[in-house]
């Protein structure tokens, strides 16, 4: 049906069958062979300094919750130096989280590694087949 | 997405396109897909085309591939040459567009298999799929070919 239309006053739209080809256009790129060690590492890489501000940072807030119910009660106050250990906690956990961000380790060279290796593998554009279920 | 109620806002349909030997007079599209028009070829100083590829059949997704006759994927290049601009994927040529004057221009060959249309064709004859489009005309601003799929 419609395999040939010539020289017609065309007034509809003509629908066709077979009209898509399943063929486009994509970019394949090299994957990273990334390994086991390399996800534990990402996982569980980070410098020692962080697991520090951690702790400390966990500490404090635990610590906080402590002189919490003083703050509320009018009988309690909370000491000078109460106050000063909550903000040596602050100030410890903050310094060890910045001191860690900047510190290499294991986890930020393989994401670098990574990094570098989608900036050098070669992007190739290819023809590829779609899926064709329909056919 | 370019759709029949979304076009362009500097798109200007030419009086007269011919495709392949077929006229579209009055402004009109070669196809749509549903709503979704993938080829449009606008007036300017140059023939502005906009061409999006199927990239999934099944769920209708297109991608831009040219723009107001600007490459958008680094596998599409685009040759201007004295009035004919010239579409190519990897080297192959699947589209060629002469203008004529303000307000003609004409398709001289066009293959969009490479894209996920069975669509190609010459200045002599057009095929869509198992038909076979020749000295045709259509007035009036509408679309020569539709599928639903």
């Amino acid at each position: 049906m419609n395999n040939n239309i010539k020289n017609q006053e065309l007034t509809t739209t003509t629908k066709v069958k077979g009209l898509l080809s399943y063929q486009s256009i994509g970019t394949l790129q090299q994957n990273y062979p990334l390994t086991e060690l390399d996800f534990e590492l990402i996982q569980n890489g980070k410098s020692q300094t962080n697991n520090w501000a951690h702790g400390i940072s966990l500490a404090t807030v635990g610590y906080s919750l402590g002189l919490f119910q003083n703050f509320f009660d009018a009988n309690e106050t909370i000491s000078t130096s109460e106050w000063g250990a909550l903000g040596v906690g602050i100030i410890f956990s903050f310094l060890l989280y910045i001191i860690g961000y900047f510190l290499p380790n294991k986890r930020k060279k393989v994401i670098n590694n990574i990094k570098q290796h989608f900036i050098d593998a070669p992007k190739q554009q290819i023809l590829m087949e779609q899926n064709n279920d329909n056919s | 997405m370019i759709t029949r109620n979304n076009l362009p806002t500097s798109f200007i349909p030419y009086k007269t396109l011919i495709i392949c030997s077929n006229s579209l007079i009055g402004g009109g599209f070669l196809l749509s897909m549903g709503d979704i028009i993938p080829l449009l070829i606008g007036k300017g100083e140059k023939p502005q085309i906009w061409l999006q590829a199927l990239v999934d059949s099944e769920n209708k997704k297109f991608i831009p591939i040219v723009e107001a006759s600007i490459s958008k994927h680094p596998a599409v290049s685009i040759i201007e040459t004295l009035g004919m601009l010239t579409i190519n994927i990897q080297g192959t040529n699947i589209l060629s567009v002469n203008k004529y004057d303000e307000n003609s221009a004409e398709i001289d060959s066009i293959d969009l298999r490479s894209i996920g249309f069975n669509i190609h064709g010459t200045k002599t004859q057009l095929i869509i799929g198992n038909s076979t489009f020749s000295g045709n005309s259509m007035s009036g601003g509408g679309v020569l070919i539709g599928f639903d799929g």
